[in-house]
């Protein structure tokens, strides 16, 4: 019962983070979070069972190897914008596009 | 018997796959898909025609049919022709006038740009309306019943780029549905019933016995509904004199002879069905389906005729007069015997000859005078003496004087009716043929007598081409002697009518008490119509230019339409708000019109954007944390509380 | 079963992802005529199951293989690969396909010059695998797999090819749909704790045997599994997302959300919540359930239908009119008869199964106009470059393809005679009037759906008269139309030629699409014999 508290108060703290931060990589970690939080709950309660725990562990891999890929994607973004501020990004892409168009236009 | 079958078939069939064939021609020569839509309306006439001779007189039907459907519990529903005299009947009537419209359209819609179209729409409509007539299921009328609803909207709306056609398009389409909407109900009840849609299997199930006869009495007035939006009754006949924005050719075809005449097609075959079992006539009596079709088509006759007396349009003239002697026909159905089905029915095809006629030489004075406004004519009886012979002879025709068709038959309907419903029907429908001289003869008289204006002069009126007099002709010699042929409809339909002899039939006419009534009814109409038009007194113009009740009600055709106008108001209105609401509560993107698809470049434009993107996916954050909850009330509702251990 | 038809179904389109693109990379035409070849192939492949289908005992056709396995049990499998198609999925199948080869045709012309093109069709490769994998299985696994598969191209084509403010309704669509999917999964999973298998044909039996206890779970499984799949259904509390997703997509993928995506909701209640979980339920929660359906259905038909009368951008009108249609459909769900569930095929236990008949014809009938309706307003679009119906008119002389196809599609949506939509439509009245026989309930909602036909011929005629009828607008000026909410706000008329170049009709695959679809509508509209036959072989209930 005290694994399930755990995870619902990380999943709590990564949904307070994901609604709050502006900063890419601290949305990063809260996302980390609610997964890594949905994880723990679902392999504590998958005792003794092979199914349960050999899927789990599939889960846990593909989230490592995806969170790699975002991390790079985070710096291009990031080096591309000079900012990480996840406000300010939006602003420059949409000014960025319109410049493209009246450019192609 | 091969011949009436392939004649059964191929009189709707031929006309609907001909149709197809109609743009393919007409890309190539106007005058060849001319020739080829009249030559398809000779052969479909023809094979009408080779249909009479084998069905003279029988009472029992003769059924070809095909597989079509499968499932519906059974066998499946096939597709089918139903040969009786009744179809027939109508059979004839539709292919003739068909080919009478065609021959007139050469001439009529000359010069008209998107003919192909038109010519397309009317092989449609013929083969559709035929098919309606010679279907042997339920399912298979209501499809060309619906067909032939959408023949009338794209041929009424066919100078689409008027709005008032358009407009009247769509009013007709949808007053009709909703007509159509009560017979499908009914369908779907008759298919309750008895588990077959076709006619001959509904006539089995109603000699067994042992249906439910509170679903019955409900297909029973459902039917009626469904014929009174078709044939233009009250209270849903507003729409047929929207329609005369239709070429005139095609309002002779449409809506005088062949399309409103779907509904008494209806009821005819309904009653004859319901007639097979006597103890069902008795129990729809008494449940006042019979009294109800008697009293609708009363009172639409009395309202038709007044407003036929009122209006100055030409066109309305015969629109309404098409809409109170249909009046007259469900009267006659509503009598709930074989003389007022008969003299319904004789009374259908004599309308279809003078009202047609009316709209063929009606069609040659809007081509010649170049306006519907009968007050704008007067003195034509010189510039166009063909038309004024030809239409005197629709005049008297129609005004019920003997010896011709439309005294036997009204006298036929008025017996009936006071047969079976009492005396106050017949005293309206008395009092309404003498309207109906009244307005023939105010038509009459506005049109050809009296002197011509300067603005006609000037004009220089000449008579119509002799391709539109010659159709109109040949309705015209049907007209005068038509009244000869009673007895013989008598005998095709399988009718004995007081003995049965036609000398005897003749005699009878003349000698029940409704005759002299009626001709003594002309008298004084006779008078006030010889004082007002040829005397000029004015005293019948005040009184209808006054500011009195009755000019007020005849001048908003007895408020139908404003009543109608006002609910469809109403509920758009209703839809707006709904839509205001709609996008209130859930920040829908508003509805632009812009002209261009791309994002704008405007500055303001950027702005929403980006508050919209960024802000909005903390919202759905936001509901999705929400819509957790929801699934955690949901699992605990599910499976339990689960506490302690797991 | 040498040759593996269902598996090929399934893997051809799969595979020929990466193809797909690296074709496109070469030429975008290419990719389109690839697309639609491997429609064709599923086609061709489907229809050879027919026979099967309407011959064999069972009426359905399977293939079954190892997939996911339990590991520590041995043998036993916690889900197969199972594929299977019977009468519903072969209709249903068969019209996605020819919906997907139509708009690749399609797209040849109108997404030519549009940027990222081999993705685009490779993204409709993937839509197509994700739309077999939901028709033609049945296993709970794999239908919830591809069920979620569909979001992905969704997502990314209504986002990056669609118009004004496209990637905020492509979010929306995603939303919704993905948090109905999480009910679906929610029921999913209480089928597997309460029957230990995720088959779907297993499922049913083994909840008949269960016992009385958890009734209350079947109760709620019930509920969610509907609720989840209505979502996707875009019915009445949760059709949010359905306009502006339908109005901001590029018109091919109108077509396919509005024609197939959407009824594949409708086909997945009939699939799990009528197959699977139905016979298990109370008789009194059943029809309590139904009647719930039926209310929601009608209050779904007339918002549509209302909501389209006074719509003015003509793609928003089309949207509303699928809501409407959806309406139609939930409502013929709710008339399944309560009996049937026991057990029985729909051909014996008819005629109080014709309602579900019309059904499922009523999906086919209606992608397929709703396909034709979609693709025209489309084209219109791309030929005269507005989109607000108050600025066209007189179309019908400029663009005379397109007017009589636009009609013909119009006409079919308010259900007239020939056309495709008024033969099924038809069927659920009948088989309305058969259940009214039995549960007097339905009286009202009868008359009720009748009436919104009325309504349905109005918002069409109304499109037909605006769009292809009457005058063109003058041009006046070049001016913007200023937002508004209020459809009745006079509109400044705009240019008739814009951006200085004649309004002529749609170029030549579109017109083809157009006609390949204008025919399947007529025809089935005359001759729906094929698509009934196979949709009355269906069992449902127990097997044998």
């Amino acid at each position: 019962m005290d694994f399930v508290i755990l995870s619902l108060v990380m999943l709590a703290i990564g949904i307070y983070g994901l609604l709050t931060n502006r900063q890419l990589l601290k949305v990063f970690i809260s996302v980390e979070l609610i997964a890594t939080a949905a994880t723990l709950n679902f392999v504590m309660l998958a005792t003794g069972q092979g199914l349960g725990q050999a899927m789990l562990i599939l889960a846990f891999a593909t989230d490592t190897a995806v969170s790699g890929v975002i991390l790079a994607l985070l710096v291009i973004v990031s080096k591309r914008y000079g900012t990480s501020d996840i406000g300010n990004i939006v602003t420059l892409m949409q000014s960025k596009e319109e410049d493209d168009e009246v450019e192609s236009a | 018997m091969i011949l009436q079958e392939f004649s059964a078939w191929f009189v709707w069939v031929l006309p609907l796959i001909a149709s197809l064939f109609v743009p393919v021609i007409g890309r190539y020569s106007e005058k060849g898909r001319n020739y080829f839509v009249v030559t398809v309306a000779i052969v479909s006439a023809a094979l009408a025609i080779s249909l009479i001779p084998d069905v003279w007189g029988k009472h029992e039907a003769v059924i070809y049919t095909i597989p079509w459907l499968s499932g519906f519990g059974g066998e499946g529903l096939s597709a089918g022709v139903f040969i009786d005299p009744l179809s027939v009947l109508f059979t004839v009537l539709i292919s003739f006038f068909g080919l009478i419209i065609a021959v007139y359209s050469i001439g009529y819609m000359k010069g008209e740009s998107g003919l192909t179209r038109y010519y397309y729409l009317i092989l449609l409509f013929i083969g559709s309306m035929i098919g309606l007539v010679l279907a042997d299921n339920m399912l298979q009328m209501f499809i060309f019943w619906e067909m032939v609803g959408l023949c009338s909207y794209a041929l009424i709306s066919f100078w689409y780029k008027k709005p008032e056609s358009i407009r009247a398009g769509v009013k007709v389409f949808i007053m009709t549905r909703i007509g159509d909407i009560a017979l499908l109900a009914a369908i779907g009840l008759l298919f309750l019933m008895f588990g077959t849609l076709s006619f001959r299997g509904i006539i089995n199930g109603i000699i067994a016995g042992g249906f439910n006869e509170t679903y019955m009495i409900a297909v029973a007035f459902l039917v009626l509904g469904g014929a009174i939006a078709k044939s233009a009754q009250l209270p849903l006949f507003t729409w047929l004199y929207s329609a005369m924005e239709a070429p005139t050719s095609v309002s002779a075809l449409l809506h005088a002879a062949t399309m409103v005449k779907a509904g008494i097609y209806l009821l005819s075959r309904v009653i004859l069905i319901f007639s097979v079992a006597p103890a069902l006539i008795s129990v729809l009596s008494e449940a006042l389906w019979f009294p109800t079709i008697i009293w609708v088509g009363t009172l639409t006759a009395l309202v038709g005729a007044s407003l036929a007396l009122h209006t100055t349009d030409i066109k309305g003239v015969l629109a309404y007069s098409t809409v109170s002697q249909i009046g007259f026909m469900m009267a006659g159905l509503g009598a709930a015997a074989m003389q007022g089905w008969f003299g319904s029915l004789y009374h259908m095809i004599s309308h279809a000859f003078f009202e047609g006629l009316g709209f063929l030489i009606a069609g040659g004075l809007i081509h010649a005078v170049g306006t519907r406004d009968m007050r704008l004519m007067g003195g034509l009886r010189n510039a166009m003496p063909l038309s004024f012979i030809l239409m005197g002879v629709m005049v008297i025709t129609t005004s019920g004087l003997p010896p011709f068709a439309s005294f036997f038959s009204k006298g036929l309907i008025i017996t009936s009716v006071t047969e079976s419903g009492g005396v106050f029907p017949s005293i309206i429908l008395i009092a309404t043929t003498g309207i109906t001289f009244a307005y023939c003869f105010r038509m009459f008289s506005l049109v050809f007598m009296g002197e011509e204006s300067e603005y006609l002069k000037l004009q220089r009126i000449h008579e119509s081409p002799t391709v539109m007099l010659i159709p109109a002709a040949i309705l015209a010699i049907f007209c005068i002697y038509w009244g000869v042929g009673e007895p013989a409809v008598a005998n095709f339909l399988g009718v004995t009518l007081f003995g049965g002899d036609a000398l005897g039939i003749i005699y009878e006419a003349f000698f029940n008490i409704e005759t002299p009534i009626f001709l003594a009814l002309l008298l004084p109409i006779g008078i006030i119509a010889y004082y007002s038009y040829f005397k000029r007194y004015n005293g019948i113009r005040n009184i209808a230019a006054g500011k009195n009740l009755l000019s007020a009600t005849l001048k908003h055709a007895f408020f139908f339409d404003y009543t109608y106008d006002r609910v469809a108001k109403a509920i758009t209105g209703f839809s707006i708000a709904l839509t205001r609401i709609e996008n209130a509560m859930f920040a829908r993107l508003p509805d632009e019109g812009a002209a261009k698809i791309s994002r704008a470049a405007q500055p303001g434009h950027a702005i929403t954007l980006k508050k919209g993107f960024s802000g909005s996916y903390r919202n759905y954050i936001a509901a999705a944390v929400l819509g957790f909850i929801l699934i955690v009330v949901l699992i605990i509702l599910t499976f339990g509380i689960r506490l302690g251990g797991a | 079963m040498s040759l593996p038809i269902l598996l090929s179904v399934f893997l051809i389109p799969s595979i020929s992802i990466p193809f797909v693109y690296l074709t496109g990379k070469k030429s975008t035409k290419a990719a389109a005529i690839f697309v639609a070849a491997i429609a064709l192939v599923c086609i061709c492949l489907v229809l050879s199951t027919v026979p099967q289908i309407l011959n064999s005992e069972l009426h359905r056709y399977e293939e079954t293989w190892t997939w996911i396995p339990t590991v520590l049990s041995g043998d036993a499998q916690f889900a197969q690969f199972s594929l299977f198609i019977d009468g519903i999925s072969a209709s249903v199948a068969l019209i996605s396909l020819v919906l997907i080869f139509v708009a690749s045709l399609y797209s040849i012309n109108y997404m030519a010059g549009k940027k990222h093109l081999p993705v685009y069709y490779a993204l409709l490769s993937m839509l197509t695998v994700g739309l077999i994998g939901v028709f033609l299985t049945s296993n709970l696994i794999l239908f919830y797999f591809c069920w979620e598969l569909m979001l992905v191209p969704a997502y990314f084509i209504v986002g990056e090819w669609g118009y004004r403010n496209s990637y905020k309704s492509a979010l929306k669509l995603f939303i919704f749909t993905h948090a109905g999917a999480v009910f679906v999964l929610l029921g999913i999973g209480a089928l597997y704790w309460l029957t230990g298998t995720t088959d779907m044909f297993i499922t049913q039996s083994s909840l008949l045997s269960l016992p009385a206890i958890y009734a209350d779970a079947i109760k709620w499984t019930m509920i969610a599994l509907t609720a989840g799949l209505a979502v996707k259904m875009a019915v009445f509390p949760v059709h949010m997302w359905l306009p502006d997703a339908h109005s901001e997509a590029p018109a091919p993928m109108s077509a396919l959300l509005s024609g197939v995506i959407i009824s594949a909701g409708a086909y997945a209640i009939i699939r799990l919540c009528f197959g699977v979980v139905f016979p298990a339920v109370s008789v009194e929660f059943a029809t309590m359930f139904l009647h719930g359906l039926a209310v929601i259905a009608i209050i779904t038909a007339f918002f549509g239908s209302l909501l389209a009368l006074v719509a003015t951008d003509i793609k928003r009108v089309i949207a509303y009119s699928s809501i409407a249609h959806m309406g139609y459909i939930m409502f013929g769900l709710s008339l399944f008869p309560v009996a049937l569930a026991q057990g029985g095929s729909l051909a014996l236990i008819a005629p109080a199964a014709i309602a579900v008949v019309g059904t499922v014809l009523h999906i086919v009938t209606h992608a397929a106009s709703k396909g034709l309706f979609f693709l025209t307003a489309g084209g219109v679009m791309h030929q005269t470059e507005k989109r607000d119906i108050r600025e066209m008119g007189g179309l019908a002389s400029k663009m005379p393809f397109s007017a009589v196809s636009g009609t013909i599609a119009a006409l079919s949506i308010s259900g007239a005679p020939p056309f495709a939509c008024f033969i099924s439509e038809f069927l659920i009245f009948v088989g309305a009037f058969q259940i009214i026989q039995a549960d007097s309930f339905y009286i009202i909602p009868t008359a009720l759906m009748l009436i919104a036909t009325v309504f349905s011929l109005a918002y069409s005629l109304r499109f037909i008269s605006k769009v292809f009828l009457g005058q063109s607008k003058e041009e006046v000026g070049v001016e913007e139309v200023t937002n508004g909410h209020d459809a009745h706000a006079q509109p400044k008329p705009a240019a008739e030629e814009a951006h200085g170049h004649k309004i002529v009709d749609v170029p030549n695959w579109m017109k083809a699409s157009l006609a390949i679809l204008v025919v399947l509508v007529v025809i089935i509209g005359i001759y729906p014999t094929f698509f009934m036959d196979l949709i009355q072989t269906v069992t449902f209930g127990a097997i044998g």
